[in-house]
């Protein structure tokens, strides 16, 4: 038996991913690739997958700039994308 | 034999840039030496801060005069100088610094300079992430920020549209009559030398009462929004540790690009370029008992630099006595970028004889008389 | 409540290879060890243990000795910064713990080399070990077309990796040339067990052009990659892709041994035979000290962790072992030295500094790295200057970084051991 799949919120948007999916994964998986935008407002993903670029960095819960390569997804987490952000 | 130039100033930092800059403007054949980058010791690791001090009267006429200066030269500085005024909000923590902000609000206004009493209610809605229960606030709308290092750039570009020479990446040794020997060997003969080499200036005019007051700053993320004016206490915490005092204050500054500067510190006497982890969780810990936001927040970067105090606390702006055809332009403490329009300034009035602006007795080095004369 | 404790006799920062091996040999003596690693799981980035699967198998031995004796395991942790000598300051989430340390082993591995090019900036243009990492951590890959490029083995196993995982891989663009690749083939010949994974990979990899003398000149598409220009020897032509994964080899992770002060050579950390560094009690292994791939990490970490925990006739028992793997590293820098060429790839629109968004023209002007970095903010933004630093170093020479704290960025909390209560973010 398969475990069960995790939700969490992405964009306000439900996904559901096996359980040691990382964030920035998840997020690819449900076709955001767009994680933040640049200073001078380019859309910007992962690069290097391995927590060095920073370029994967998305507001996770209440935490900003969070590297979301390095970050496995938990039941019910909200992950928002930089335009998003309030 | 003619020397070449009129005048070598040692340091290219953000003061000795200026006095190039006025000197050159001034129509003196100029060069400026410098052994490092344009703006790359104080005047890169400060906060940026233009203020118009509300000290002593010789403290409040230079800040306001060079301040003026600094408004005059907005236009020409680049987006990256992040010249911009977001001002300021003195705090204070309980009844006693409250009259410390009603006698200061009395000062600024005296003197001219818009200055605004809030009280706790007020002081919330305005910064809405300082903690609750704070004694009031004064607002100084007209404080001014700066990023100093492009300004450096465009005082040393000006410069050298007038003839300035720069010779970069060599530093001067030592100071002989009309002439700086250089690091390599050589000599820049010049009738009369400027030291504007900071902290560096004792080394180069010994005697000189200047000695390195460390500081430290973070610098966070960027959360646009999070502050919306520097906020600055009226306090701080001294302690006495065993022979040099020290001390941290909560100054905290939001840049233009949503990143939060975290300061201060001060530890006199202090060289050691390397940040001390002591400080500046003290300097942390202090910031979060006034924005206890300020937890959540991710900081990218900490650093130290030298600010180059005298005894008494004003800038020494004229001829050095111990070396015939010196003058400082140093010992500017944490008003350096603040004060050094008008450094440069008042630096090639006195060398062109030209009447000052302000009355310049109160910096010149010869004020400190015993001091100055002693080996 | 982050699991870090207080003290341990030997803290190993890194849970790759080498890291894993330290640990085990460590705790072997009995004494506490701590191992920490920044990922959720251990494995570092060759043994980075995919959705569903288990452990990679070369390290399942490794790993069971972890098991054994006084030794905590920390995930999803790191080292912020080292403010005393024998205490470091290690960070999980928003709070952070002092931990004192008898020894300290650095595993910390190594990151890949990003050079710049137009469009590179575009989401997905990835890293190609990059790539392989992020479909390990579960990025959907099934009949996405994908251009592997940049230079190093990692193409090559990255490559085979994607191509497994069902992803269309159109070819593989090496920059280096054909004689330094059969050069270095060559060289295998001698060491059977590297030959066989040579092979392994070439069998995998049927079908896919490896073109050697190649590399992407610009990427282009809408909001994300659709194309990319490569160009081989004199000609020029345009892949459409879904993804392009390009990485430039490796760069050692070597802030930690920069911010204690170790000793450092041409970018790497100086060790003595018991890879001891500079500084008293500091051990390294793996790819800070050399990049040479998976065998030396893990017994370079073996004989630090011996040498830490005073186990010296055993380490020294390794030596001739190291020696045999160690052999291989001077043919692989040689054949994946980076062409000249590459260094006119940039346009003056092309980003250098990802982070603070400045462009190559904006740099152009400056004669030093700290000179570029206080007048354009290049270097200063999130990463520290880990993308932009090896780049600007191949471009002009540059040495963009320092080394004061945090050595990653690390929340006021962290920075001022203060709990992060209620915490900002869910963990797992």
């Amino acid at each position: 038996m398969p475990p069960d799949p995790i939700r969490i919120l992405i964009d306000r948007t439900p996904v559901l991913v096996p359980p040691g999916t990382t964030v920035a994964a998840a997020m690819l998986h449900a076709g955001a690739d767009r994680f933040h935008d640049s200073v001078g407002g380019s859309p910007r993903g992962p690069v290097c997958g391995m927590g060095t670029c920073f370029e994967c960095v998305v507001t996770i819960d209440r935490r900003r700039w969070v590297r979301s390569c390095l970050v496995e997804c938990v039941e019910g987490m909200e992950v928002s994308t930089h335009e998003r952000n309030p | 034999m003619s020397p070449d130039f009129d005048v070598a100033i040692a340091g290219a930092g953000i003061v000795g840039a200026s006095c190039a800059r006025e000197c050159a403007r001034a129509g003196l054949r100029v060069a400026l030496i410098e052994p490092g980058i344009t703006g790359g010791g104080a005047s890169a690791a400060n906060m940026g801060q233009l203020v118009v001090e509300d000290g002593s009267e010789a403290e409040f006429l230079i800040t306001q005069y060079s301040l003026r200066l600094w408004r005059e030269l907005q236009t020409e500085l680049p987006a990256t100088a992040e010249f911009g005024s977001v001002g300021s909000v003195w705090i204070a923590s309980n009844e006693s610094e409250r009259k410390g902000l009603e006698e200061k609000h009395r000062t600024y206004t005296r003197r001219g300079v818009s200055a605004n009493l809030l009280d706790s209610a007020e002081l919330a809605r305005l910064e809405p992430h300082l903690r609750p229960g704070l004694a009031g606030g004064l607002l100084t709308p007209e404080d001014l920020v700066i990023y100093p290092p492009p300004a450096c750039e465009v005082l040393v570009a000006q410069a050298r549209a007038r003839g300035c020479r720069v010779f970069r990446g060599v530093a001067a040794r030592t100071f002989e009559r009309s002439a700086v020997r250089l690091t390599n060997g050589t000599t820049v003969a010049a009738h009369t030398i400027v030291n504007a080499a900071g902290v560096a200036a004792p080394s180069l005019s010994p005697g000189v009462p200047v000695r390195p007051r460390k500081g430290q700053l973070a610098i966070t993320d960027r959360y646009p929004g999070w502050i919306r004016h520097q906020l600055v206490e009226m306090g701080y915490v001294e302690r006495a540790t065993s022979d040099a005092p020290e001390s941290i204050s909560f100054d905290l500054q939001p840049r233009q690009t949503g990143q939060l500067l975290i300061g201060s510190s001060r530890q006199l006497g202090n060289d050691d370029p390397r940040v001390d982890p002591r400080i500046l969780r003290s300097m942390l810990d202090r910031a979060v008992e006034f924005v206890p936001s300020l937890a959540q927040l991710s900081v990218l970067r900490t650093w130290a630099g030298f600010r180059p105090a005298t005894p008494d606390h004003l800038p020494l702006i004229g001829p050095w006595p111990l070396q015939e055809g010196v003058y400082l332009a140093t010992g500017h403490d944490g008003l350096g970028v603040t004060m050094a329009l008008a450094t440069g300034r008042l630096i090639a009035d006195q060398l062109t004889g030209r009447v000052p602006e302000i009355p310049i007795t109160p910096y010149l080095p010869a004020r400190l008389g015993e001091v100055a004369s002693a080996p | 409540m982050n699991g870090i404790p207080e003290s341990a006799d030997t803290v190993v920062v890194g849970g790759g290879p080498a890291g894993i091996a330290a640990a085990g040999a460590a705790a072997e003596t009995g004494r506490s060890v701590l191992l920490v690693d920044r990922r959720p799981n251990l494995g570092g980035n060759i043994w980075y243990r995919a959705v569903g699967e288990g452990p990679a198998a070369d390290a399942l031995s490794d790993l069971r000795r972890l098991e054994r004796g006084n030794l905590r395991v920390v995930a999803s942790a790191e080292v912020l910064d080292v403010p005393r000598s024998g205490t470091a300051l290690i960070g999980r989430g928003t709070d952070a713990t002092e931990v004192a340390y008898g020894a300290l082993v650095l595993a910390t591995g190594a990151r890949e080399r990003f050079l710049p090019f137009p469009g590179w900036t575009l989401p997905n243009v990835t890293g190609a070990g990059g790539l392989q990492l992020l479909a390990k951590a579960g990025a959907p890959l099934k009949g996405r077309r994908v251009v592997v490029a940049g230079t190093g083995p990692l193409l090559l196993a990255a490559g085979a990796y994607l191509r497994g995982r069902g992803a269309d891989v159109r070819l593989i663009a090496e920059q280096t040339s054909r004689r330094r690749v059969w050069t270095l083939a060559l060289g295998l010949i001698r060491d059977r067990q590297r030959l066989r994974q040579a092979l392994d990979l070439r069998r995998q990899l049927r079908g896919i052009p490896y073109l050697t003398d190649c590399w992407p000149l610009r990427a282009e598409g809408e909001g994300r990659v659709q194309r990319v220009t490569l160009r081989h020897g004199r000609k020029e032509w345009s892949e459409e892709c879904d993804l392009l994964a390009c990485g430039y080899h490796l760069v050692p992770n070597t802030e930690l041994a920069e911010l204690l002060g170790c000793r450092m050579e041409s970018g790497f950390v100086t060790v003595d035979e018991f890879q001891a560094t500079s500084v008293p009690r500091v051990f390294a292994a793996g790819e800070p000290v050399g990049i040479g791939g998976m065998e030396l990490a893990r017994i370079e970490g073996e004989i630090a962790g011996r040498a830490a925990t005073e186990q010296r006739e055993r380490a020294r028992g390794l030596f001739g072992e190291r020696r045999r793997l160690a052999r291989f590293r001077p043919a692989l820098d040689r054949a994946f030295r980076l062409s000249p060429q590459l260094r006119g790839l940039p346009s003056p629109e092309t980003i250098i500094c990802r982070c603070e968004d400045v462009s190559a023209g904006a740099l152009r002007e400056y004669g030093s790295g700290r000179e570029a970095r206080l007048q354009t903010r290049c270097g200063m933004g999130r990463c520290q200057g880990r993308v932009c630093g090896p780049s600007t170093e191949f471009l002009w020479g540059w040495s963009l970084r320092g080394t004061r704290p945090p050595i990653v960025p690390a929340t006021v909390s962290q920075l001022t051991l203060r709990p992060d209560s209620p915490p900002t973010m869910r963990q797992s």
